[in-house]
């Protein structure tokens, strides 16, 4: 009961937090030097097109007006129209969202089933190597640009081994699976294509590990360091002179208590992966958001670009929310 | 007469721990003997050794920094030191429990006291979780915990430390050990707190037949409810009696500069501190290790150590000059 | 003799730069990061090349002796540009941190030495800021003012705003309490005299490590700018630009992309690798 009143607060105090990002966002599209007409219609447009968009958004009104309407299209949905098609841009966004969930859900996938278990071993086995292997792997890890890495992945293991495809989500020739998710991973698998689902996962493995990369550094490195502050504390004595296994007092007594700080950090990895996936997607001509939103800089497509924003940031704030809420049910002391 | 083999039985242990300055002799050929249904005490300053000692028995040493150099530890007969892995694991919280001295932190704050206590009893007996559930509730009343079911369904943080202690003392308990190892176990609690937690001791040492090792440096504590005191400095066992043959006639240098230590006890008023601090465990002096602040010193106390020798019926003490006591 | 009494400020320094040559990440760090700026200085010296020149009869060439790390497509040496880029790149952190250590600075002391509802609005709109993703909101504000280098700075400063706000309003916090501070009010001084004379000083210890654990983060989120096309324009030879345009050739001539790229990695590993060391060196509560 406490959990479900706690995270009614926490969704409470989202509240204002998403009020502040559209009006951090409003503010970004609306009050910059410059034109903000200009910025809906782009620099092609004419200067009778400038004009005719300044009267119809109501750009000449005092800016808090002009707030109120933003947020009257936004609970509506409405988030502007691409310079580029004309579409709505909540529809592109949608045509481009399950990629990008895939790959994001992939790489957090990586990052977890890889970066939590060599987090414990090194903390068990403790030595001065593997101190110092970990702290130099994470290190290198935090300043690689990602962008640069999914190049060299390419170069390698495309270019030179010609192990894996170099672009898309599958081979130029191949159709998408019929299925519900738009996760064509998941979708092959549900429809029982064996050869579909290796061919998604192949296309699938490089830009997820791209982007996973330093993150996954950061998770084993605090996964690490937790596990062994926890590993100290006078409880796991306790747990120990009772007589239990050496693995219950590691993964029921230990492991428990170390998620704690690790959930934080992997809330606020996810927000950066967020953003990471705009590069990696951009690499590997993957067709998500972060693909269309780089493209919609190409072509200063801005009402396509704070879109996008809006959309990442909501999602960074809920994600941000479900960590809170992960945060209470791992650790009871926190529930009031 | 023949008098029962004693429950526990240390004889010569050493126990050295590795330093960034070298390596720590922290207990040099220790040696006490705990019999059944007994509270010994063990008292000591911070930093003689009663800590490992008593961890040391249930071989929970951290095995890199920490060795055991050599000795024996017999329980019930057999040596523990010579026990594998697995056998050692199982006498553990079965055979010989063990109370720390931090209750606020002694408990995981994940799960609740009845998961914690619940699985205690559960790695040692094959029962269901309803039978747990019952051991638990009865083991919480025999500690004299208010609303029982209550203090199983909370976590750990919701307790004040005395309702902690007692539940670490009821978890301790409840596979019904031959001994119990109490490391300092009343030292962070309030006074008023302490003696409770005391009597209850006493009371399920008494009731069950229970051994209890107490290790302390309050001497107030040891005159309270243990029948039997071992003295320790930098390592070694100097003193063994029974606690009014301690108190009445101190025999070692130390433990008489121990008790004058204890406020209201020196003449005069006054505090008595014994002058000199406590060797370093990685460079102790050679022979007795208090020879360096003892008043009575002689020339034999540099050059070797003493061995225990009875001065009294169930009073033994490692000193050159006790009259009666020294030739190892 | 009397010992030479010298300033408290030098010899805290000496004292830390004593403690720092005997960590051997710090050594490290702080020989790349000198090696990067020693680079920087003397580009032009060192360049054996112009770095905007065009040359296309040498365009596209491969890593030789004339030419260390090849040439683009404009027939313009790498190694060249690249020693340029990191001129760039190193003056892009320098610029990032201080306006946004500046400006940041001032919001956190502002707000955690008035307290009270200046601080909840103020804290709640660091906050804001935090809720999004840094590239993602790096992209939006330079897309909004235009792709221009200077553009780019600005917006990568905005989203590291909050960080140096959050660590000195803590300091603030802190050190409003103390009964030194009361004195001076009492004294006569005023709020900003106060601010800038005993809360930004007890913050530099921490203001300095966060620095130079940012600068790395600036230059990576300025180079992804610069690689989607909203911070240097060409013929700019910025890192992240350069790869961009190496991009284009990667698969037939690798040493275009890889070299900047190599140089970010390092440049980047050494400011983490020093501001780690750094850090443990300065932390207050292991140095007492």
């Amino acid at each position: 009961m406490r959990i479900l009143a706690y995270t009614f607060r926490r969704l409470l105090a989202a509240i204002p937090v998403l009020l502040g990002v559209s009006v951090l966002a409003f503010l970004i599209s609306h009050a910059i030097p410059g034109d903000p007409a200009r910025l809906i219609v782009g620099p092609k447009a004419s200067r009778e097109a400038v004009e005719a968009i300044r009267k119809e958004h109501g750009l000449d009104r005092p800016l808090p007006v002009q707030y109120l309407h933003f947020m009257a299209g936004l609970v509506q949905g409405d988030l502007g129209r691409s310079i580029r098609n004309h579409r709505p841009v909540t529809e592109d966004l949608a045509d481009y969202f399950p990629a990008t969930l895939e790959l994001t859900l992939a790489s957090l996938l990586l990052c977890l089933t890889v970066g939590i278990p060599l987090g414990i071993l090194a903390a068990v086995r403790r030595n001065r190597f593997a101190d110092h292997a970990a702290r130099v792997v994470s290190v290198i890890g935090v300043s690689t640009p990602v962008f640069w890495l999914g190049l060299m992945l390419l170069l390698l293991f495309y270019r030179q081994l010609s192990w894996l495809p170099g672009s898309g989500r599958l081979d130029v020739t191949s159709a998408p699976p019929a299925g519900m998710t738009g996760l064509y991973v998941l979708d092959a698998l549900f429809a029982g294509d064996w050869a579909l689902l290796r061919e998604a996962l192949s296309h699938l493995i490089l830009p997820a590990f791209c982007l996973s990369y330093v993150y996954l550094a950061i998770i084993t490195r605090i996964v690490r360091s937790s596990m062994i502050a926890v590993l100290g504390q006078d409880y796991i004595t306790t747990a120990r002179a009772n007589g239990l296994s050496a693995g219950r007092v590691v993964f029921k007594h230990a492991f428990k208590n170390s998620l704690i700080p690790t959930v934080t950090i992997v809330g606020l990895s996810l927000g950066e992966l967020l953003g990471g996936a705009i590069l990696t997607e951009t690499i590997f001509a993957w067709p998500g958001m972060g693909k269309y939103v780089v493209d919609s800089v190409n072509s200063l497509d801005f009402p396509a670009i704070m879109g996008f924003t809006l959309v990442a940031s909501t999602a960074y704030v809920a994600i941000n929310l479900g960590v809170d809420v992960l945060y209470a049910f791992l650790n009871p002391r926190i529930r009031y | 007469m023949h008098t029962p083999e004693p429950l526990l039985d240390i004889r010569n242990l050493s126990v050295s721990f590795k330093t960034y300055q070298g390596r720590a002799r922290v207990l040099d050929r220790a040696s006490l003997s705990v019999n059944r249904g007994e509270i010994m005490g063990l008292v000591g300053e911070t930093g003689c050794g009663k800590s490992v000692l008593s961890r040391a028995v249930l071989r929970i040493i951290p095995s890199p920094p920490g060795r055991i150099d050599g000795g024996e530890i017999l329980f019930e007969g057999r040596d523990l030191l010579a026990l594998p892995k697995k056998a050692m694991r199982a006498l553990r919280g079965d055979r010989i429990s063990m109370i720390f001295q931090e209750p606020m932190s002694s408990l995981n704050p994940v799960y609740t006291v009845g998961n914690q206590m619940r699985e205690v009893i559960r790695a040692h007996r094959e029962v269901s979780r309803a039978e747990a559930h019952a051991v638990c509730l009865e083991m919480l009343e025999a500690v004299r915990l208010p609303e029982p079911g209550a203090v199983l369904a909370a976590y750990p943080h919701e307790l004040s430390g005395g309702m902690r202690q007692r539940v670490m003392i009821a978890m301790e308990l409840s596979c019904r050990p031959a001994l119990l190892l109490a490391d300092e176990p009343t030292t962070a609690l309030d006074v008023t707190v302490q003696g409770q937690i005391l009597a209850i001791l006493a009371e399920l040492s008494a009731r069950e037949g229970l051994s209890i090792l107490l290790v302390t440096h309050d001497m107030g504590v040891v005159a309270q409810i243990c029948r039997r005191v071992a003295v320790m400095y930098a390592g070694q066992v100097v003193e063994v009696a029974d606690v009014e043959s301690l108190f009445a006639r101190p025999a070692h240098p130390y433990t008489r500069g121990l008790i004058a230590s204890i406020p209201g006890r020196a003449e005069g008023g006054e505090l008595y501190a014994i002058p000199g601090s406590v060797p370093s465990p990685i460079d102790p002096p050679p022979g007795c290790r208090f020879h360096s602040r003892c008043t009575q010193s002689g020339p034999d106390c540099r050059r070797a150590a003493p061995g225990m020798v009875l001065v009294a019926p169930d009073h033994a003490v490692a000193c050159h000059q006790c009259p009666g006591g020294g030739r190892p | 003799m009397p010992p030479r009494a010298r300033h408290p400020f030098i010899r805290e320094l000496t004292l830390t730069l004593g403690i720092l040559s005997r960590n051997p990440s710090a050594v490290m760090g702080g020989t790349i990061i000198a090696a990067m700026v020693f680079l920087a200085l003397f580009a032009p010296l060192l360049a054996p090349y112009d770095p905007v020149k065009l040359a296309l009869p040498e365009r596209l060439l491969a890593p030789g002796a004339a030419h260390f790390f090849g040439t683009d497509e404009l027939g313009r040496d790498i190694f060249t540009r690249v020693l340029f880029g990191a001129r760039i790149s190193l003056s892009i952190g320098l610029l990032v941190i201080s306006v946004a250590g500046g400006l940041g600075a001032l919001i956190g002391a502002t707000s955690g030495y008035f307290g009270g509802k200046i601080d909840s609005v103020v804290m709640r709109a660091m906050d804001v800021i935090l809720s999004f993703p840094s590239l993602v909101l790096a992209l939006a504000l330079g897309a909004a003012l235009g792709p221009s280098l200077i553009n780019a700075i600005f917006a990568t400063a905005f989203v590291m705003i909050p960080k140096f706000a959050r660590m000195v309003r803590g300091e603030a916090l802190s050190v409003r309490e103390l009964p030194f501070v009361a004195a001076s009010r009492v004294a006569g001084a005023g709020h900003a005299f106060i601010i800038r004379r005993h809360i930004l000083p007890n913050c530099l210890n921490s203001a300095i490590v966060l620095a130079t654990l940012t600068l790395g983060d600036a230059i990576l989120i300025a180079a992804s700018l610069s690689f989607i096309g909203l911070g240097a324009q060409p013929p700019t030879p910025e890192w992240g630009a350069m790869i961009a345009s190496g991009r284009k050739f990667l698969m037939d001539q690798w040493w275009y992309a890889t070299f900047p790229g190599l140089f970010i990695l390092c440049t980047v590993i050494g400011f983490n690798i020093f501001g780690d060391a750094l850090r443990d060196v300065l932390d207050p509560r292991i140095r007492r």
